[in-house]
Protein backbone atom coordinates (compact mmCIF):
# COMPACT_ATOMS: atom_id res chain seq x y z
CA UNK A 1 0.00 0.00 0.00
CA UNK A 2 1.43 3.61 -0.85
CA UNK A 3 1.89 5.72 1.80
CA UNK A 4 -1.21 7.99 1.75
CA UNK A 5 -0.60 11.48 1.41
CA UNK A 6 -2.30 12.41 4.51
CA UNK A 7 0.09 10.58 6.35
CA UNK A 8 3.03 12.28 5.50
CA UNK A 9 1.62 15.26 6.07
CA UNK A 10 1.09 14.13 9.37
CA UNK A 11 4.51 12.91 10.02
CA UNK A 12 6.38 16.35 8.52
CA UNK A 13 3.59 18.46 11.01
CA UNK A 14 4.67 16.10 13.85
CA UNK A 15 8.43 16.35 13.95
CA UNK A 16 8.36 19.62 13.19
CA UNK A 17 10.66 22.21 13.15
CA UNK A 18 12.41 18.91 11.78
CA UNK A 19 12.64 19.27 8.05
CA UNK A 20 9.85 17.08 6.15
CA UNK A 21 11.13 13.96 5.42
CA UNK A 22 13.58 13.03 2.39
CA UNK A 23 14.42 9.58 2.97
CA UNK A 24 12.14 6.95 4.11
CA UNK A 25 14.81 5.42 6.04
CA UNK A 26 15.62 8.54 8.36
CA UNK A 27 14.61 8.31 11.78
CA UNK A 28 11.54 10.58 12.44
CA UNK A 29 12.22 11.73 15.64
CA UNK A 30 8.93 11.68 17.10
CA UNK A 31 8.93 11.43 21.07
CA UNK A 32 6.71 8.84 22.50
CA UNK A 33 3.35 11.16 23.56
CA UNK A 34 3.80 11.98 19.38
CA UNK A 35 3.74 8.22 18.56
CA UNK A 36 1.01 7.77 20.79
CA UNK A 37 -1.00 10.16 18.66
CA UNK A 38 0.25 8.97 15.59
CA UNK A 39 -1.48 5.58 16.72
CA UNK A 40 -4.33 7.47 17.20
CA UNK A 41 -4.07 9.02 13.73
CA UNK A 42 -3.54 6.02 12.00
CA UNK A 43 -6.82 4.36 13.44
CA UNK A 44 -9.46 7.37 13.09
CA UNK A 45 -8.07 8.86 10.19
CA UNK A 46 -6.80 6.26 8.11
CA UNK A 47 -9.11 3.35 9.37
CA UNK A 48 -5.59 1.29 10.73
CA UNK A 49 -6.35 -1.31 13.33
CA UNK A 50 -2.75 -1.27 15.41
CA UNK A 51 -2.70 -4.15 17.18
CA UNK A 52 -1.73 -4.71 20.80
CA UNK A 53 1.27 -6.40 20.05
CA UNK A 54 2.35 -4.30 17.34
CA UNK A 55 2.79 -1.32 19.73
CA UNK A 56 6.86 -1.30 19.35
CA UNK A 57 8.35 2.17 19.06
CA UNK A 58 10.45 0.16 16.01
CA UNK A 59 7.45 -0.22 13.92
CA UNK A 60 7.03 3.64 14.12
CA UNK A 61 11.31 4.80 13.93
CA UNK A 62 10.96 5.50 9.86
CA UNK A 63 8.27 6.16 7.09
CA UNK A 64 9.29 3.14 5.82
CA UNK A 65 8.78 1.15 9.13
CA UNK A 66 5.46 2.46 9.33
CA UNK A 67 4.45 1.45 5.33
CA UNK A 68 6.17 -1.49 5.79
CA UNK A 69 3.71 -2.35 8.77
CA UNK A 70 0.96 -0.87 6.52
CA UNK A 71 1.58 -3.16 4.46
CA UNK A 72 1.41 -6.25 6.22
CA UNK A 73 -2.06 -5.04 7.19
CA UNK A 74 -5.11 -6.01 5.43
CA UNK A 75 -6.37 -2.90 3.41
CA UNK A 76 -9.18 -1.43 5.76
CA UNK A 77 -11.83 -1.61 3.59
CA UNK A 78 -11.73 -5.19 2.61
CA UNK A 79 -11.67 -5.98 6.16
CA UNK A 80 -15.05 -8.33 7.43
CA UNK B 1 8.40 -22.45 74.96
CA UNK B 2 5.16 -23.18 72.79
CA UNK B 3 3.25 -21.29 70.40
CA UNK B 4 1.42 -21.29 67.41
CA UNK B 5 2.35 -18.53 65.05
CA UNK B 6 6.06 -17.00 65.51
CA UNK B 7 6.30 -14.09 62.72
CA UNK B 8 9.60 -13.70 61.71
CA UNK B 9 10.23 -9.61 61.54
CA UNK B 10 8.06 -6.68 62.69
CA UNK B 11 8.17 -4.79 59.54
CA UNK B 12 4.66 -3.78 57.97
CA UNK B 13 4.25 -7.44 56.95
CA UNK B 14 4.65 -8.66 60.09
CA UNK B 15 2.87 -6.35 61.82
CA UNK B 16 -0.15 -6.23 59.27
CA UNK B 17 -0.12 -10.18 59.23
CA UNK B 18 -0.35 -10.27 63.58
CA UNK B 19 -3.32 -7.86 63.01
CA UNK B 20 -4.98 -10.08 60.65
CA UNK B 21 -4.32 -13.34 62.89
CA UNK B 22 -5.63 -11.41 66.17
CA UNK B 23 -8.74 -10.69 63.89
CA UNK B 24 -9.11 -14.55 63.49
CA UNK B 25 -8.66 -15.42 67.31
CA UNK B 26 -4.87 -16.45 66.72
CA UNK B 27 -2.07 -14.54 69.26
CA UNK B 28 0.90 -14.44 67.65
CA UNK B 29 4.73 -13.75 68.53
CA UNK B 30 6.45 -11.38 66.55
CA UNK B 31 10.10 -11.97 66.66
CA UNK B 32 12.62 -9.02 65.93
CA UNK B 33 15.92 -8.46 66.04
CA UNK B 34 15.93 -4.42 65.88
CA UNK B 35 14.77 -1.42 68.73
CA UNK B 36 12.16 0.56 66.50
CA UNK B 37 12.01 3.24 64.83
CA UNK B 38 14.52 2.21 62.27
CA UNK B 39 15.81 3.57 58.88
CA UNK B 40 13.82 1.55 56.17
CA UNK B 41 13.74 2.26 52.67
CA UNK B 42 9.91 1.84 50.99
CA UNK B 43 8.06 5.11 51.43
CA UNK B 44 5.39 5.25 48.98
CA UNK B 45 2.21 3.41 49.55
CA UNK B 46 -0.80 2.13 46.71
CA UNK B 47 -4.10 2.38 46.48
CA UNK B 48 -4.76 -1.02 47.92
CA UNK B 49 -1.97 -0.21 50.33
CA UNK B 50 -4.15 2.26 51.91
CA UNK B 51 -7.20 -0.20 51.78
CA UNK B 52 -5.63 -2.66 53.58
CA UNK B 53 -4.57 -0.01 56.56
CA UNK B 54 -8.22 1.04 56.19
CA UNK B 55 -9.49 -2.36 56.42
CA UNK B 56 -7.61 -2.75 59.27
CA UNK B 57 -9.06 0.59 61.32
CA UNK B 58 -6.32 2.14 60.54
CA UNK B 59 -7.32 5.52 58.48
CA UNK B 60 -7.41 7.86 61.45
CA UNK B 61 -3.87 7.34 62.95
CA UNK B 62 -2.18 7.73 59.39
CA UNK B 63 -4.02 11.12 59.38
CA UNK B 64 -3.36 12.08 62.43
CA UNK B 65 0.16 11.35 61.99
CA UNK B 66 0.03 13.75 59.26
CA UNK B 67 1.58 11.34 56.65
CA UNK B 68 1.23 13.17 52.82
CA UNK B 69 -1.42 12.37 50.78
CA UNK B 70 -1.00 10.30 47.60
CA UNK B 71 -3.54 11.30 44.60
CA UNK B 72 -1.46 9.75 41.90
CA UNK B 73 1.56 8.82 40.40
CA UNK B 74 3.09 11.14 37.42
CA UNK B 75 6.13 9.68 35.58
CA UNK B 76 8.34 12.06 33.56
CA UNK B 77 9.66 10.58 30.29
CA UNK B 78 13.00 10.88 28.77
CA UNK B 79 14.01 14.77 28.41
CA UNK B 80 10.97 15.47 30.54
CA UNK B 81 9.24 16.29 27.16
CA UNK B 82 6.32 14.05 28.29
CA UNK B 83 4.66 12.95 31.21
CA UNK B 84 1.94 10.37 32.03
CA UNK B 85 0.04 9.87 35.50
CA UNK B 86 -1.80 7.42 37.01
CA UNK B 87 -4.37 8.09 39.75
CA UNK B 88 -4.78 6.45 42.95
CA UNK B 89 -8.02 4.38 42.79
CA UNK B 90 -10.45 2.19 44.62
CA UNK B 91 -12.93 -0.52 43.62
CA UNK B 92 -16.21 -0.88 45.12
CA UNK B 93 -17.83 -4.44 45.99
CA UNK B 94 -19.31 -3.92 42.66
CA UNK B 95 -16.22 -3.55 40.89
CA UNK B 96 -17.03 0.42 39.78
CA UNK B 97 -13.95 2.21 39.99
CA UNK B 98 -13.39 5.38 41.64
CA UNK B 99 -10.88 7.77 42.75
CA UNK B 100 -8.98 7.21 46.22
CA UNK B 101 -5.87 8.51 48.10
CA UNK B 102 -3.08 7.13 49.82
CA UNK B 103 -0.43 7.92 51.90
CA UNK B 104 3.62 8.70 51.93
CA UNK B 105 5.40 7.35 55.00
CA UNK B 106 8.32 8.34 56.65
CA UNK B 107 8.81 4.32 57.28
CA UNK B 108 11.03 4.41 60.59
CA UNK B 109 7.33 5.71 62.00
CA UNK B 110 4.94 3.99 59.84
CA UNK B 111 6.91 0.73 60.36
CA UNK B 112 7.04 1.91 64.51
CA UNK B 113 3.20 2.90 64.47
CA UNK B 114 1.86 -0.65 62.96
CA UNK B 115 4.61 -2.64 65.26
CA UNK B 116 3.21 -0.38 68.19
CA UNK B 117 -0.52 -1.24 66.86
CA UNK B 118 0.19 -4.79 66.68
CA UNK B 119 1.29 -5.18 69.87
CA UNK B 120 -1.49 -2.90 71.29
CA UNK B 121 -3.99 -5.32 70.01
CA UNK B 122 -2.55 -8.26 71.76
CA UNK B 123 0.37 -9.60 69.38
CA UNK B 124 3.24 -10.34 71.46
CA UNK B 125 6.72 -9.17 70.86
CA UNK B 126 10.03 -10.75 71.64
CA UNK B 127 13.29 -9.23 70.51
CA UNK B 128 15.91 -11.70 69.39
CA UNK B 129 17.32 -12.90 66.41
CA UNK B 130 17.18 -15.60 64.28
CA UNK B 131 19.64 -18.14 63.93
CA UNK B 132 18.58 -21.82 62.87
CA UNK B 133 15.43 -23.37 61.16
CA UNK B 134 14.43 -26.08 63.23
CA UNK B 135 12.95 -29.60 61.03
CA UNK B 136 11.11 -32.44 61.61
CA UNK B 137 10.75 -35.12 59.18
CA UNK B 138 7.48 -35.84 59.27
CA UNK B 139 6.13 -32.16 60.47
CA UNK B 140 8.34 -30.03 58.59
CA UNK B 141 9.70 -26.92 60.07
CA UNK B 142 8.66 -26.96 63.49
CA UNK B 143 10.60 -23.85 65.00
CA UNK B 144 13.45 -21.48 65.28
CA UNK B 145 16.31 -21.24 67.13
CA UNK B 146 16.70 -17.91 68.63
CA UNK B 147 19.43 -15.51 69.98
CA UNK B 148 18.33 -13.39 72.63
CA UNK B 149 20.10 -9.91 73.54
CA UNK B 150 22.24 -11.25 76.01
CA UNK B 151 23.40 -14.01 73.86
CA UNK B 152 21.71 -17.00 75.20
CA UNK B 153 20.34 -19.35 72.73
CA UNK B 154 16.87 -20.75 72.70
CA UNK B 155 14.75 -22.91 70.59
CA UNK B 156 10.85 -22.42 69.77
CA UNK B 157 8.59 -24.89 68.58
CA UNK B 158 5.63 -23.16 66.84
CA UNK B 159 2.65 -24.57 64.44
CA UNK B 160 3.45 -22.28 61.33
CA UNK B 161 6.47 -19.42 61.00
CA UNK B 162 5.36 -16.92 58.83
CA UNK B 163 8.46 -15.13 57.46
CA UNK B 164 8.47 -11.54 57.26
CA UNK B 165 12.38 -11.13 57.24
CA UNK B 166 12.21 -9.15 53.76
CA UNK B 167 15.23 -9.18 51.94
CA UNK B 168 16.75 -11.50 54.44
CA UNK B 169 14.49 -14.25 52.58
CA UNK B 170 15.56 -16.27 56.07
CA UNK B 171 14.03 -19.41 55.31
CA UNK B 172 14.89 -19.39 52.00
CA UNK B 173 18.86 -19.23 53.44
CA UNK B 174 17.86 -22.17 55.40
CA UNK B 175 16.79 -24.07 52.58
CA UNK B 176 13.78 -24.74 54.01
CA UNK B 177 11.89 -23.06 50.78
CA UNK B 178 12.68 -24.35 47.19
CA UNK B 179 15.59 -22.77 45.17
CA UNK B 180 16.26 -18.99 45.55
CA UNK B 181 16.43 -18.01 41.61
CA UNK B 182 17.96 -14.83 40.56
CA UNK B 183 15.81 -12.34 38.91
CA UNK B 184 15.65 -10.37 35.93
CA UNK B 185 17.32 -6.95 37.50
CA UNK B 186 19.95 -8.05 39.52
CA UNK B 187 22.45 -5.55 38.48
CA UNK B 188 21.23 -2.18 39.39
CA UNK B 189 21.92 -0.14 42.64
CA UNK B 190 19.66 2.41 44.18
CA UNK B 191 20.85 5.97 45.61
CA UNK B 192 19.02 7.54 48.07
CA UNK B 193 18.36 10.15 50.45
CA UNK B 194 16.41 12.64 51.54
CA UNK B 195 16.46 16.33 50.58
CA UNK B 196 14.66 19.44 51.67
CA UNK B 197 13.21 22.73 49.92
CA UNK B 198 11.71 20.63 47.04
CA UNK B 199 9.25 21.91 45.26
CA UNK B 200 6.25 19.59 44.62
CA UNK B 201 2.90 20.42 42.67
CA UNK B 202 1.23 23.26 43.70
CA UNK B 203 -2.46 21.53 43.76
CA UNK B 204 -4.33 19.53 46.09
CA UNK B 205 -5.83 17.20 43.92
CA UNK B 206 -5.12 15.25 40.56
CA UNK B 207 -1.88 15.36 38.49
CA UNK B 208 -0.83 18.41 40.69
CA UNK B 209 -1.48 17.26 43.70
CA UNK B 210 1.62 18.12 45.92
CA UNK B 211 2.31 15.05 47.68
CA UNK B 212 2.05 12.74 44.71
CA UNK B 213 5.28 10.38 43.57
CA UNK B 214 7.14 11.60 40.58
CA UNK B 215 8.92 9.64 38.67
CA UNK B 216 11.95 10.61 36.52
CA UNK B 217 12.33 8.26 33.60
CA UNK B 218 15.90 8.60 31.51
CA UNK B 219 16.53 4.99 29.51
CA UNK B 220 16.08 1.62 30.73
CA UNK B 221 17.34 1.03 34.22
CA UNK B 222 18.43 4.59 34.72
CA UNK B 223 15.41 6.27 36.64
CA UNK B 224 15.01 8.07 39.94
CA UNK B 225 11.90 8.42 42.23
CA UNK B 226 10.17 12.07 44.02
CA UNK B 227 8.33 11.17 47.12
CA UNK B 228 7.17 13.65 49.44
CA UNK B 229 7.58 12.20 53.17
CA UNK B 230 6.57 15.11 55.18
CA UNK B 231 5.91 18.77 54.93
CA UNK B 232 9.70 19.82 55.02
CA UNK B 233 11.09 16.37 53.46
CA UNK B 234 11.01 14.71 50.14
CA UNK B 235 12.44 11.33 49.38
CA UNK B 236 15.01 11.04 46.36
CA UNK B 237 16.39 8.24 45.26
CA UNK B 238 18.44 7.16 41.81
CA UNK B 239 18.67 3.85 40.19
CA UNK B 240 21.23 3.33 37.90
CA UNK B 241 23.29 0.22 36.50
CA UNK B 242 25.90 -0.91 39.19
CA UNK B 243 28.55 -1.06 36.42
CA UNK B 244 28.29 2.53 35.91
CA UNK B 245 28.47 3.56 39.32
CA UNK B 246 31.99 1.18 40.07
CA UNK B 247 33.18 2.61 36.56
CA UNK B 248 33.02 6.34 37.98
CA UNK B 249 35.29 5.01 41.30
CA UNK B 250 32.83 8.01 43.34
CA UNK B 251 31.71 7.48 46.78
CA UNK B 252 28.28 6.73 46.72
CA UNK B 253 27.82 10.72 47.85
CA UNK B 254 29.68 11.91 45.12
CA UNK B 255 28.33 9.57 42.69
CA UNK B 256 24.36 10.70 43.88
CA UNK B 257 25.33 14.35 43.75
CA UNK B 258 27.01 14.35 39.88
CA UNK B 259 24.61 12.02 38.71
CA UNK B 260 20.94 12.62 39.74
CA UNK B 261 20.60 15.77 37.61
CA UNK B 262 21.88 13.82 34.87
CA UNK B 263 18.82 11.48 34.45
CA UNK B 264 15.78 13.85 33.62
CA UNK B 265 15.66 18.14 33.58
CA UNK B 266 12.92 18.09 35.82
CA UNK B 267 14.80 17.19 38.45
CA UNK B 268 17.14 20.16 38.48
CA UNK B 269 13.34 22.41 38.48
CA UNK B 270 11.88 19.97 41.54
CA UNK B 271 15.16 19.98 43.21
CA UNK B 272 17.08 23.41 42.96
CA UNK B 273 19.64 22.76 45.47
CA UNK B 274 20.23 19.45 47.26
CA UNK B 275 19.94 20.34 50.90
CA UNK B 276 20.22 16.81 52.38
CA UNK B 277 18.88 15.87 55.35
CA UNK B 278 19.83 12.16 55.50
CA UNK B 279 23.31 10.70 54.49
CA UNK B 280 23.20 8.76 51.04
CA UNK B 281 22.26 5.50 50.97
CA UNK B 282 22.82 2.92 48.56
CA UNK B 283 21.54 -0.42 48.22
CA UNK B 284 22.36 -2.82 45.33
CA UNK B 285 18.88 -3.55 43.52
CA UNK B 286 18.94 -7.82 43.80
CA UNK B 287 15.77 -9.06 42.58
CA UNK B 288 15.23 -12.67 43.19
CA UNK B 289 12.63 -15.65 43.72
CA UNK B 290 11.60 -18.28 46.01
CA UNK B 291 10.47 -21.44 44.96
CA UNK B 292 8.20 -23.44 47.37
CA UNK B 293 8.10 -20.74 49.69
CA UNK B 294 4.98 -22.32 51.43
CA UNK B 295 5.15 -25.60 52.62
CA UNK B 296 4.55 -27.91 56.32
CA UNK B 297 4.93 -25.19 59.00
CA UNK B 298 5.43 -21.75 56.96
CA UNK B 299 4.68 -19.21 54.94
CA UNK B 300 7.07 -16.87 53.82
CA UNK B 301 5.40 -13.23 52.63
CA UNK B 302 6.36 -10.49 50.25
CA UNK B 303 10.09 -9.71 50.19
CA UNK B 304 11.12 -12.71 51.90
CA UNK B 305 9.98 -15.04 48.69
CA UNK B 306 10.35 -12.45 46.20
CA UNK B 307 11.46 -8.58 45.15
CA UNK B 308 11.50 -7.61 41.57
CA UNK B 309 11.88 -4.02 41.13
CA UNK B 310 10.84 -1.41 43.14
CA UNK B 311 9.84 1.16 40.31
CA UNK B 312 6.40 1.23 41.42
CA UNK B 313 6.02 0.65 45.14
CA UNK B 314 4.81 -2.71 45.40
CA UNK B 315 6.73 -3.37 48.62
CA UNK B 316 4.57 -2.96 51.71
CA UNK B 317 1.17 -3.23 49.42
CA UNK B 318 2.32 -7.00 48.60
CA UNK B 319 3.87 -7.99 52.10
CA UNK B 320 0.56 -6.95 53.76
CA UNK B 321 -1.94 -7.64 51.28
CA UNK B 322 -0.44 -11.50 51.54
CA UNK B 323 -0.43 -11.31 55.42
CA UNK B 324 -4.63 -10.80 54.98
CA UNK B 325 -4.70 -13.63 52.58
CA UNK B 326 -2.89 -16.34 55.01
CA UNK B 327 -4.20 -15.48 58.14
CA UNK B 328 -7.61 -17.17 57.49
CA UNK B 329 -5.58 -19.81 56.07
CA UNK B 330 -3.66 -20.81 59.31
CA UNK B 331 -6.77 -20.18 61.09
CA UNK B 332 -8.18 -23.55 59.32
CA UNK B 333 -4.80 -24.84 59.32
CA UNK B 334 -4.80 -24.57 63.12
CA UNK B 335 -8.20 -26.16 63.02
CA UNK B 336 -6.58 -29.22 61.71
CA UNK B 337 -8.75 -28.49 58.89
CA UNK B 338 -5.55 -28.86 56.14
CA UNK B 339 -4.01 -31.59 58.01
CA UNK B 340 -4.43 -34.00 54.73
CA UNK B 341 -2.28 -31.95 52.69
CA UNK B 342 1.17 -32.48 51.67
CA UNK B 343 1.81 -28.76 51.26
CA UNK B 344 -1.03 -27.24 53.40
CA UNK B 345 -0.44 -23.29 52.07
CA UNK B 346 -0.20 -24.35 48.45
CA UNK B 347 -3.20 -22.82 47.15
CA UNK B 348 -1.79 -19.72 48.81
CA UNK B 349 1.21 -20.45 47.70
CA UNK B 350 -0.22 -20.13 43.79
CA UNK B 351 -2.45 -17.33 44.50
CA UNK B 352 0.57 -15.18 45.57
CA UNK B 353 2.63 -16.42 42.66
CA UNK B 354 0.32 -15.37 40.13
CA UNK B 355 -0.72 -12.01 41.85
CA UNK B 356 3.21 -11.06 41.38
CA UNK B 357 4.00 -12.65 38.04
CA UNK B 358 1.17 -9.89 37.04
CA UNK B 359 3.15 -7.08 38.59
CA UNK B 360 6.07 -9.18 36.89
CA UNK B 361 4.66 -8.83 33.54
CA UNK B 362 3.93 -4.75 34.52
CA UNK B 363 7.35 -4.19 35.14
CA UNK B 364 8.88 -6.02 32.61
CA UNK B 365 6.85 -4.62 29.77
CA UNK B 366 7.89 -0.95 31.35
CA UNK B 367 11.31 -1.73 30.70
CA UNK B 368 11.22 -3.26 27.15
CA UNK B 369 8.56 -1.26 25.83
CA UNK B 370 8.15 1.82 27.41
CA UNK B 371 5.79 3.60 23.95
CA UNK B 372 3.88 0.31 24.13
CA UNK B 373 3.09 0.89 28.05
CA UNK B 374 2.75 4.39 27.96
CA UNK B 375 0.06 3.92 25.09
CA UNK B 376 -1.83 0.98 27.15
CA UNK B 377 -2.14 3.86 30.21
CA UNK B 378 -3.07 6.87 28.07
CA UNK B 379 -5.63 4.94 25.49
CA UNK B 380 -6.13 1.14 25.37
CA UNK B 381 -6.18 0.07 29.02
CA UNK B 382 -6.72 2.91 31.17
CA UNK B 383 -9.01 1.43 34.00
CA UNK B 384 -7.03 -1.67 34.13
CA UNK B 385 -3.92 -0.20 34.39
CA UNK B 386 -5.04 2.23 37.24
CA UNK B 387 -5.56 -1.29 38.85
CA UNK B 388 -2.60 -3.18 38.43
CA UNK B 389 -0.98 0.47 39.50
CA UNK B 390 -2.78 0.38 42.91
CA UNK B 391 -2.05 -3.09 43.26
CA UNK B 392 -4.90 -5.14 42.33
CA UNK B 393 -2.85 -8.24 41.10
CA UNK B 394 -4.54 -10.96 42.00
CA UNK B 395 -7.41 -13.62 40.58
CA UNK B 396 -10.09 -12.33 42.87
CA UNK B 397 -9.96 -8.92 41.32
CA UNK B 398 -10.36 -10.28 37.43
CA UNK B 399 -6.72 -10.44 36.58
CA UNK B 400 -5.35 -11.03 34.71
CA UNK B 401 -7.22 -8.61 32.69
CA UNK B 402 -6.82 -8.26 29.44
CA UNK B 403 -3.94 -5.43 29.30
CA UNK B 404 -1.71 -7.73 31.42
CA UNK B 405 -2.62 -10.49 28.35
CA UNK B 406 -1.54 -7.65 26.02
CA UNK B 407 2.25 -7.13 28.16
CA UNK B 408 2.56 -11.12 28.03
CA UNK B 409 1.85 -11.09 24.37
CA UNK B 410 4.05 -8.40 23.72
CA UNK B 411 6.93 -9.66 25.97
CA UNK B 412 6.47 -13.10 23.82
CA UNK B 413 5.71 -14.92 27.55
CA UNK B 414 3.09 -17.11 28.78
CA UNK B 415 2.45 -18.36 31.97
CA UNK B 416 1.73 -22.21 32.37
CA UNK B 417 1.50 -22.98 35.76
CA UNK B 418 1.04 -26.35 35.20
CA UNK B 419 3.89 -26.78 32.54
CA UNK B 420 7.28 -28.88 33.52
CA UNK B 421 9.28 -25.91 33.34
CA UNK B 422 7.07 -23.26 35.70
CA UNK B 423 9.81 -23.73 38.30
CA UNK B 424 12.38 -21.91 36.61
CA UNK B 425 11.47 -18.33 37.25
CA UNK B 426 10.87 -16.48 33.75
CA UNK B 427 13.76 -14.06 35.06
CA UNK B 428 16.01 -17.18 35.19
CA UNK B 429 14.50 -18.89 32.30
CA UNK B 430 17.59 -17.33 29.91
CA UNK B 431 19.85 -18.70 32.19
CA UNK B 432 22.57 -20.31 30.03
CA UNK B 433 22.76 -23.11 33.08
CA UNK B 434 19.04 -22.37 34.73
CA UNK B 435 21.02 -22.28 38.14
CA UNK B 436 19.32 -21.35 41.44
CA UNK B 437 20.78 -18.47 43.15
CA UNK B 438 22.39 -19.62 46.72
CA UNK B 439 25.20 -17.35 46.76
CA UNK B 440 25.55 -14.17 45.01
CA UNK B 441 28.22 -15.06 42.46
CA UNK B 442 26.32 -15.53 39.49
CA UNK B 443 28.43 -17.07 36.35
CA UNK B 444 27.11 -14.60 34.23
CA UNK B 445 27.90 -10.59 34.08
CA UNK B 446 24.43 -8.93 33.94
CA UNK B 447 21.06 -9.06 32.83
CA UNK B 448 21.21 -7.75 29.84
CA UNK B 449 23.71 -10.02 28.83
CA UNK B 450 22.04 -12.80 30.17
CA UNK B 451 18.60 -12.38 27.90
CA UNK B 452 21.11 -11.98 25.19
CA UNK B 453 22.78 -14.85 25.35
CA UNK B 454 19.15 -16.58 26.00
CA UNK B 455 17.84 -15.26 23.13
CA UNK B 456 20.71 -16.38 21.20
CA UNK B 457 20.61 -19.82 22.64
CA UNK B 458 17.27 -20.38 21.39
CA UNK B 459 15.83 -20.12 25.34
CA UNK B 460 13.22 -17.54 24.94
CA UNK B 461 10.18 -18.82 25.08
CA UNK B 462 7.49 -18.81 21.84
Amino acid sequence: MEVPQKLKDYLNEARAPLPPISDPNEPLHIDSLGLIRLVSFLESDLGVRVEDDELLADNFATLGAIQKLLESKTPAGNTN
Amino acid sequence: MKIDVLILGGGPGGAAAAMFLLREGITPVILEQDEFPRFHIGESLTGEAAQVLRRLGLEDKMNAMENPVKHGVRVYGTNATTTWYVKVSSRDANWNLSDSTTWQVRRSEFDKMMLDEAVARGAKLMHGTAIKALQDEKKGLVGLRVRWPDGKEEDISTKVVLDCSGQSTFLANQKITGPKYMGSYDKQVAFFTHVRGAIRGAGTTGVEAKDNTLIFYDKKFHWAWFIPIDKDIVSLGMVTPRAKFLEKKQTPDEYFRSEVYNINPEIGRRVPKLDLAEKVHVIPNYSYQVRGFCGKGFICLGDSHRFIDPIFSFGVTVTMREGEFAAPVIKQFLEGKLDDRENPFEELQMAFEKGIDNLEDMIDLFWEQPFAFATFVHQRYTDQMTDAFAGRIYESEHQPSPSIMAFRKLLKRTREYDADDYSVPIGSRYHPERAPLWAPDSPVEGTEEWIGRGRGLGLAEA
